[in-house]
């Protein structure tokens, strides 16, 4: 009676062990897929987070610069987040009027325009380097 | 001790009885008890597991529906990759994009794709479009909005004066993307 016992719940014990690995076989190929999009999901990522686009920039810088500022060149630089204006203001007052709008503005880190081109009171020709905040755009 | 004498065959054949079902007690029962008890403890523990994948095993089908659905979603986001031998058609895209613009485009590319990862290239592009400053936002919004994704590395806008006329050139240096 035993024996029989013990030989029954070895065959229920085996089915056991067979259907917990089935299960864990289909579960494998689920793995497989999820981690095969992710991969994907990943790479697409990646590409739209290095994708920047120029509309927005351009329409923040349009809002600091005024009137009597004259843009010669913009250049842009993405991976060091840089951008350089070169231009001509019509007097003093309105590149100090540009300066302090590019303090305002909440899209920039930090820029860089030398006190040289304020001495003049006409006419200053001036080259801004815009450290921008890419996030912000 | 007659008594004891008379008995003799029987005690030692009660004895020897003992002793034998004594030793089956001990070599047989008691291990089969034991390795019973084993696999009873072996059966419950797994009983347990499989409960616990058949309940993952509900949720994987529902993990499964949303799996379909996100794969099918993700087709739709590979339409932002050129496909493979139609790299063309990005030329001919960014052409009508300036034509509905009126700019005057340029497209440099030697056509080597660099290799991205895996599955995908790069193909470094670069563009210089021509012409007034509203048609070159125009144009911009359109390249912006446009259905692959060009990743400017830089670009380089210029205002270039003569005599006679004054247009900007807007000089654009990116990557398309295309899927192997």
């Amino acid at each position: 009676m035993l024996l029989l016992s013990f030989y029954f719940l070895e065959h229920q014990l085996a089915n056991l062990y067979e259907t917990n690995a089935l299960n864990i076989r289909s579960n494998e190929s689920l793995n497989i897929r999820i981690s095969h999009l992710n991969y994907q999901i990943n790479e697409i990522e990646n590409i739209q987070k290095n994708f920047q686009p120029l509309q927005p920039l351009i329409n923040k810088l349009s809002q600091v610069i005024n009137s009597n500022i004259k843009i010669d060149q913009l250049i842009f630089f993405r991976q060091q987040a840089t951008l350089e204006i070169n231009g001509l203001a019509k007097n003093r007052s309105d590149l100090l009027q540009l300066k302090k709008n590019l303090e305002a503005a909440d899209w920039i880190k930090s820029f860089d325009l030398p006190l040289d081109y304020l001495v003049d009171k006409i006419n200053n020709k001036f080259k801004i380097k815009i450290f921008v905040d890419l996030e912000k755009l | 001790m007659n008594w004891l004498y008379k008995f003799k065959k029987q005690i030692i054949i009660i004895l020897l009885s003992i002793v034998a079902l004594m030793l089956v007690f001990i070599l047989i029962i008691i291990p089969t008890i034991k390795l019973i008890i084993a696999i009873n403890e072996e059966i419950y523990q797994q009983e347990d597991e499989l409960k616990t994948k058949l309940a993952l095993g509900f949720d994987a089908k529902k993990i499964k529906k949303e799996l379909e659905t996100a794969e099918k979603q993700l087709q739709e986001l590979n339409k932002i990759f050129i496909t493979k031998e139609n790299e063309l058609e990005i030329i001919n895209d960014l052409e009508s994009l300036a034509k509905n613009n009126q700019v005057e485009i340029s497209i440099k590319s030697d056509f080597k794709q660099q290799t991205l990862n895996n599955n995908i290239n790069k193909l470094p592009l670069s563009i210089t479009v021509s012409g007034s400053y509203p048609q070159l936002i125009s144009f911009i919004r359109d390249l912006d909005c446009q259905k692959y994704y060009y990743n400017i590395d830089n670009f380089n806008l210029i205002k270039i004066t003569n005599k006679n006329y004054e247009v900007i050139n807007l000089t654009l240096v990116g990557n398309f993307f295309i899927k192997k």
